[in-house]
């Protein structure tokens, strides 16, 4: 799991551009929170913000939909996916959005056409791409970080590209959310009434699934796979229990998501702490806090 | 001199379903005038709902056709928004935090969930006060009582001002004053707006009072036709079995 680098190594100049970025950056807003100083924090904090926004509100869609194990069962099967994406030179993120969109178009389809349950369904393809992911990696030849660091997150590995795909996905997937967010709030109010209105919730259901396909997968760098579902269910599983209706429910788990990420990125900055576990850490607290806020709230 | 002759609001003609192995109903055939209370009775497991639902092409049938104002039901399109429905059973989260106002935005067309709501809300609360059921506006749904579900379902399909109902057990789970005020307001906007409603009832007292025409369907449709006309002993023995029986009154208590 990766740490902090120590700060003289910052300091020789492993960071290529240090001195230039941490020259854009105001004296004063460095003074009062130094880490901004360093170009790999800067790219860090605007990919937490991104992604902490984006998982959070398809978060709420995903518990809308009583979807969570399916969500998990995803950012798993993304092993899979990047460890075949490092078996064959290709991007492993790419790889991962490619692998994890198979197999949730899989479960969709298997869950429609057969009569197996929902649950049944997915945990054939968690367990199956987690064994085709382990069997995969035993295929690399020497000791891959690369790999593990998806696995649990490295925030030092988040590059300009990555801060760009995490940006760009989430104006796309929340674009998409905001327009169509009455038409995926039907489906799962009751399906044949939406049916009855036109929706083919077929067709939304697999755009949905690529669109929690895609989150995962670029969420990955930040809190890794084993955690990438928690950055999905507790912000929106805090704010259900104060929040008063839908439009609230999202505000909130939108506002719970950017600061669990932000903040947890920063503490595990302090901490020297492995910055995946430590957001998401910090999305439990604020978990147990909403009891709280619920029962003074009656 | 003759009245003038009134469409079919829905025509269905030849209609089988099976599921797999299995006979849901064969052979259905009947049409509903505009402006008419139909009301499919039955015994659990005749295939009401499955029929309902075939009518409004929720599940495909093997053999035959549905026309909703003149539309093949696969192709509604200009005529959807004319169509109301109310499901049987609403499985969904209930503690879910989203409110009647929310649910109601829903099902109004070409608006956007997050804007405009203040405009919107004026409708949705007149909509409501139609059901007695303004006073609900800004609960949570899990939180509502058999009864006040009913009654912003009701609503819920009645917001875009339709000129047909599809009703599968409306009174279901609500007690019997709440469910003599349910029929009474369909009666009333039946009335008031021409409405042509279909619906599932398992209260043959409700068929006696309300319904212009009764479907009888055990897999097959055993009567259909004006209730004090068709629905006669043998009838209700074939459909319900040698136990069914009914008791008119003749006067109303």
């Amino acid at each position: 799991m990766v740490r902090w680098p120590h700060p003289t190594a910052i300091c020789t100049g492993t960071e290529p551009d240090a001195a230039g970025s941490a020259a854009l950056m105001p004296a004063l807003l460095t003074r009062f929170l130094p880490f901004l100083d360093y170009p790999f924090m800067q790219r860090a904090l605007l990919a937490s913000f991104a992604i902490g926004l984006l998982c959070a509100v398809v978060g709420v869609y995903v518990t809308l939909r009583s979807l969570s194990f399916f969500s998990d069962a995803i950012s798993h099967a993304a092993l899979a996916g990047i460890a075949l994406g490092v078996l064959l030179g290709i991007d492993p993120v790419l790889a991962a959005v490619v692998f994890c969109v198979v197999v949730a178009a899989g479960i969709t389809f298997l869950t429609f056409r057969t009569d197996l349950t929902s649950d049944t369904v997915i945990g054939v393809f968690f367990s199956g791409s987690m064994a085709v992911g382990v069997l995969l990696i035993g295929l690399q030849q020497g000791y891959q970080t690369d790999l593990l660091s998806y696995l649990f997150g490295d925030v030092l590995a988040v590059s300009k590209l990555d801060v760009a795909l995490a940006m760009g996905l989430a104006v796309v997937v929340l674009g998409v959310l905001f327009r169509w967010s009455s038409v995926l709030i039907k489906i799962a109010f009751n399906r044949d009434l939406a049916e009855v209105e036109g929706v083919r919730a077929v067709a939304w259901d697999y755009l949905f699934m690529v669109l929690l396909a895609q989150t995962v997968a670029v969420s990955l760098k930040l809190v890794g796979i084993v955690l990438v579902s928690a950055l999905i269910i507790i912000p929106a599983a805090a704010a259900r229990n104060v929040a008063p209706d839908f439009r609230g429910l999202m505000g909130l788990a939108a506002a719970i998501g950017v600061v669990s990420t932000a903040s947890g990125l920063i503490l595990s900055y302090y901490l020297d702490t492995a910055s995946g576990p430590t957001i998401v850490m910090v999305a439990i607290v604020v978990f147990i806090g909403s009891f709280g806020a619920r029962a003074i709230r009656r | 001199m003759d009245e003038p002759l009134k469409a079919a609001a829905v025509a269905v003609s030849d209609l089988s379903l099976h599921l797999g192995s299995q006979t849901i109903f064969e052979d259905i055939s009947f049409a509903v005038d505009e402006g008419e209370i139909a009301i499919l009775i039955g015994p659990n497991g005749a295939g009401k709902t499955m029929l309902m639902r075939t009518m409004l092409n929720l599940l495909s049938a093997q053999t035959g056709s549905v026309t909703i104002f003149g539309r093949d039901n696969r192709n509604l399109g200009p005529v959807r928004h004319r169509i109301g429905y109310m499901p049987q059973r609403l499985d969904f989260d209930r503690t879910f935090p989203i409110t009647v106002c929310e649910v109601m935005l829903l099902r109004l067309r070409k608006s956007g969930f997050w804007s405009n709501r203040r405009a919107r809300r004026e409708a949705i609360l007149a909509t409501l006060a139609r059901v007695h059921a303004e006073n609900l506006i800004e609960r949570r749904i899990g939180q509502l009582s058999g009864g006040e579900l009913q009654r912003v379902l009701l609503a819920y399909a009645l917001l875009t001002h339709p000129d047909l109902l599809f009703l599968d057990e409306p009174a279901a789970g609500v007690d019997v004053a709440g469910e003599d005020t349910f029929y009474a307001l369909i009666h009333h906007l039946r009335h008031e707006e021409n409405l042509t409603v279909v619906m599932v009832s398992h209260d043959l007292d409700v068929v006696f009072r309300y319904a212009d025409q009764v479907l009888c369907l055990n897999q097959r449709l055993l009567c259909k036709g004006a209730p004090h006309s068709v629905l006669g002993p043998e009838v209700l023995e074939q459909t319900y079995g040698s136990l069914a029986a009914s008791y008119r009154h003749l006067h109303r208590h």
